[in-house]
């Protein structure tokens, strides 16, 4: 079963998002921020890591970019995943490490399609 | 020196080497003529000299042949004929030396030795000669000859002056000469300085010229390209110093309106990224909420799509979080409108009376389940003795409201108090309103952003504790916009202290909406005692127009520019008629409409909308007298205030009492179509009998002189059983000098309903 780690801190989205990708098959484990993201990621290598930028303790840019900065953890997938959807926003995602962009609200399709697309690399 | 100094000093310089010149022109043109004139004196005066020696020599010879031929003869005397002939030649001689002594002048005599031993010698002859004749005696030879020596001085004599004459010509000849070669160099001389001296100047002025021009090129170079700070470097007092100043001040000038602009530009791009960085703080803020409605959303769609048994619990739970995301989106909305208002200055501010102690009472009221929510206690501390305030109670409460709901949310189990007082802050009566909670506190840094847009404490303050982060600038621009501040000091994990101070009585300003000025000053131009339409409109131009439209025909205008300040004026200026705009900030015209017919003393005024919208029908049942769709033409609102009044009752005639015809004159001009009958008398007694006889819809009384009679006859009227209803208008001289005819119809438009007699106010 493919493992997705979930790295979001509103309550809502969180649980949303999980129990939606849950009924889609994937094995779920969140965190509730960037600190424990880091933590949790490096704990279990999930297939793929669905990152929040705006994240207390540790943002989502600062989580990401030490995960790549780590080579026992460099290969994980990381999407970004965030309500920064202004011009240059994909860039700073992109440029901070992850693999891939995507904005809230969700649109489930389609980040489904860009999960897919990366753990078929 | 000034450039046109410089020029005329040059100039006059020049002029006077010219006179100069002509000068030493003239003088030596003088001088030369003088002397050629001398020469030809003494070449006259040689010429004679020359010739009487010749005559005198040619006489002696002829003596000494005569004296020989006497001697050979043997005779001493003389014949008659020769004796004729010597005295005829003697005479010749005494003559040509007379007019030797009279053409060689008193100058030239003196240098002539010959002349008086000459003349004296002939003298001496021609007495002998002319002696001898009147004696008829011969004369003796001897006796002329005795003179013979003397004779031969004389002649010689003359022959030396002759030679001496020409040594003086030809003097005079090189003295002409050496005067020609003096003035030729003089006159050279001066031309050549003249000349060096203009040139001098000329060169000078040049060279200033083209220095300071120069400099000024050069200037105008460096600014253009672009160094506004250069400056020309000026000197003296010339007129090119001054255009060089000139110059230097234009760049000074353009130096700080450059800067200026800069300054400017640096602050609109300053905004600018203030607003992008508000536009994706918004869009961040909106998404997030959005995402959470729409993912639950969807998630019970598909629920229902694949026939999912849901427990109603979890269901209700899963709707809870869609409804409170939504509120939430919508409390965001409201908020960045509100925020929106203010920085366009479109937020007006609406002040009233209101008892302090209430509103706070109604506030927390409203909190209280947020308060107990947390098991915080809150408590009222309301120190103050005089509770009325006047202040703009939506914004006061919208204020109070935000700082207690974030007092309840970031307090657990504490205490969130109130604290009002009144007091006196640089002579102005303050009133301030403290919340303070025993919540979480902030840290300095927080403090420092609190009161920025989107700024909570902390990143996860929101998911926490809920809000947008926009409260706390909102609260603190109305607090600006009320006159007043807000106060912040806190202390981590002990709480926080908000303070809101606005004054007790806050006077109305103007703001870009809202024309609060109580009355607009329009009652100078009004004359007392004319139909008085009031006119409601919050766009000053509309205003303007009604104003000047209704004053044209007649009526005495008052305006304003809200509807708070329209029912004011209502209430205390007693309008005939109140023109209402519709769509209005803060308080519409249906407000109004409803507040002015709820109330006895403006039930009654007659009250025409104006709107763009065509509500006629719902305007007419709200209780509107007359309903116009703007753009109202230019003759309907005249026509439709005109409707509303009392009609002008003339049907009986219009008696006219005056000396002279002006209000007659008026009423002509005016009557149009109209076909009631106008008679006019100033005389009582005939006004006594028409009245007696067939009475009048109105009489109106203008000037007369004898006021007492007048008053006696309105009392007349007034008693008289018939006519006693008539309405009697008397118009003063200067109501009928300042009047028009629509003015003067208005005005016994408006007054002919009162019985009897009418005096304007």
């Amino acid at each position: 079963m493919t493992s997705l780690l979930i790295v979001e801190d509103n309550e809502m989205n969180r649980d949303m998002l999980s129990r939606r990708l849950k009924r889609k098959g994937y094995e779920i484990t969140v965190a509730v921020d960037g600190q424990q993201g880091v933590e949790m990621a490096t704990a279990s290598m999930p297939d793929l890591v669905l990152m929040d930028m705006s994240l207390p303790i540790k943002d989502g840019w600062t989580a990401t970019r030490e995960l790549k900065a780590n080579a026992a953890t460099a290969s994980l997938k990381i999407i970004a995943l965030t309500a920064h959807a202004m011009d240059g926003d994909r860039q700073k995602a992109m440029k901070a490490g992850c693999d891939d962009y995507d904005t809230k609200p969700i649109d489930l399709k389609r980040l489904l399609g860009k999960i897919e697309a990366l753990l078929n690399q | 020196m000034n450039l046109s100094k410089r020029i005329a000093l040059t100039s006059s310089v020049i002029l006077v080497f010219f006179f100069f010149t002509v000068l030493v022109f003239m003088w030596s043109t003088q001088v030369s003529r003088e002397t050629v004139s001398r020469l030809q004196l003494v070449i006259r005066t040689q010429y004679l000299v020359g010739d009487i020696s010749q005559q005198l020599k040619e006489l002696n010879t002829r003596l000494k042949v005569l004296e020989a031929v006497a001697s050979a003869q043997g005779k001493n005397e003389l014949d008659t004929t020769e004796q004729a002939n010597l005295l005829r030649t003697v005479v010749t001689i005494g003559n040509a030396l007379q007019s030797l002594r009279i053409t060689a002048g008193t100058s030239l005599t003196q240098l002539l030795t010959g002349l008086e031993p000459a003349e004296e010698i002939i003298e001496e002859w021609k007495g002998l000669i002319s002696h001898a004749e009147e004696a008829d005696q011969p004369v003796q030879m001897y006796s002329l000859m005795a003179f013979g020596s003397a004779f031969d001085d004389a002649e010689k004599s003359l022959t030396r002056d002759g030679v001496s004459l020409r040594v003086l010509s030809s003097d005079l000849n090189v003295e002409i000469d050496e005067a020609e070669k003096l003035i030729t160099r003089v006159s050279m001389m001066v031309f050549l300085v003249s000349a060096l001296i203009a040139f001098l100047l000329l060169f000078s002025l040049i060279r200033y010229t083209q220095k300071s021009l120069a400099q000024l090129r050069w200037g105008t170079k460096e600014w253009s390209s672009g160094n506004l700070t250069h400056r020309i470097q000026v000197a003296g007092k010339g007129d090119l110093s001054e255009l060089g100043r000139a110059f230097n001040a234009m760049a000074e000038k353009l130096d700080a309106t450059m800067e200026q602009a800069y300054e400017e530009r640096q602050r609109a791009n300053k905004a600018n990224r203030a607003k992008s960085g508000f536009l994706a703080n918004m869009s961040h803020e909106l998404r997030t909420p959005m995402n959470a409605i729409i993912g639950y959303s969807e998630m019970l769609l598909e629920d229902l799509e694949d026939g999912v048994e849901l427990d109603p619990e979890d269901l209700e739970a899963d709707l809870g979080k869609i409804h409170g995301a939504g509120k939430h989106l919508l409390g965001l909305i409201n908020e960045v409108l509100d925020l929106s208002k203010v920085e366009s200055g479109k937020m007006g501010v609406y002040n009233e009376q209101v008892d302090l102690k209430k509103l706070i009472e109604d506030v927390t009221s409203t909190v209280q389940p947020l308060v107990d929510k947390y098991d915080n206690a809150l408590k009222i501390d309301f120190g103050m003795e005089d509770n009325m305030v006047r202040t703009d109670v939506t914004k006061f409460r919208q204020v109070l409201m935000n700082l207690l709901s974030n007092a309840a949310k970031f307090t657990r189990d504490g205490r969130i108090t109130i604290e009002s007082k009144r007091f006196m802050e640089n002579d102005v009566d303050m009133v301030s309103v403290a919340v303070s909670d025993t919540g979480i506190g902030m840290t300095p840094a927080q403090l420092d952003k609190v009161f920025e847009e989107f700024t909570q404490a902390d990143e996860s303050t929101t998911r926490e504790f809920g809000g947008t982060g926009l409260g706390l600038s909102i609260c603190k621009k109305f607090a600006e916009l009320m006159q007043g501040r807000i106060e912040v000091e806190s202390t981590p994990g002990e709480g926080t202290r908000f303070t809101f101070i606005v004054p007790a009585i806050a006077e109305d300003i103007e703001t870009e909406d809202s024309g609060t000025s109580e009355y607009d000053d329009t009652e100078s131009e009004v004359i007392e005692g004319l139909a008085k339409v009031l006119v409601i409109d919050d766009d000053e131009s509309s205003l303007e127009i009604s104003k000047r439209i209704l004053s044209r025909r007649g009526y005495s205008v008052i305006t304003a520019s809200s509807g708070s300040t329209g029912i004011k004026m209502a209430q205390e200026q007693h309008p005939d008629i109140i023109v209402l705009d519709v769509i209005m900030p803060e308080m519409d015209g249906w407000q109004v409409l409803e507040a002015l017919k709820e109330q006895t003393e403006t039930m009654e005024i007659p009250i025409i909308m104006q709107s763009m919208l065509s509500e006629r029908e719902l305007g007419l049942a709200m209780g509107a007298d007359e309903y116009l769709t703007k753009p109202v033409d230019k003759a309907d609102l005249p026509n439709a205030v005109r409707k509303l009044l009392p009609a002008l009752n003339l049907d009986k005639g219009v008696l006219i009492i005056e000396e002279g015809s002006v209000i007659t004159e008026l009423i002509e001009e005016n009557r149009g179509d109209e076909t009631y009958e106008v008679l006019q008398t100033s005389d009582l007694s005939e006004a006594d009998q028409w009245v007696s006889a067939r009475g009048f819809g109105i009489i109106l009384i203008g000037q007369h002189s004898q006021m007492d009679a007048v008053s006696k006859f309105m009392e007349y009227v007034e008693r008289s059983e018939d006519y006693g209803n008539t309405p009697m208008l008397l118009l003063n001289s200067i109501q009928l000098e300042s009047m028009n005819a629509d003015q003067l119809l208005s005005f016994i438009r408006i007054h002919q309903g009162s019985k009897g007699a009418q005096e304007p106010e």
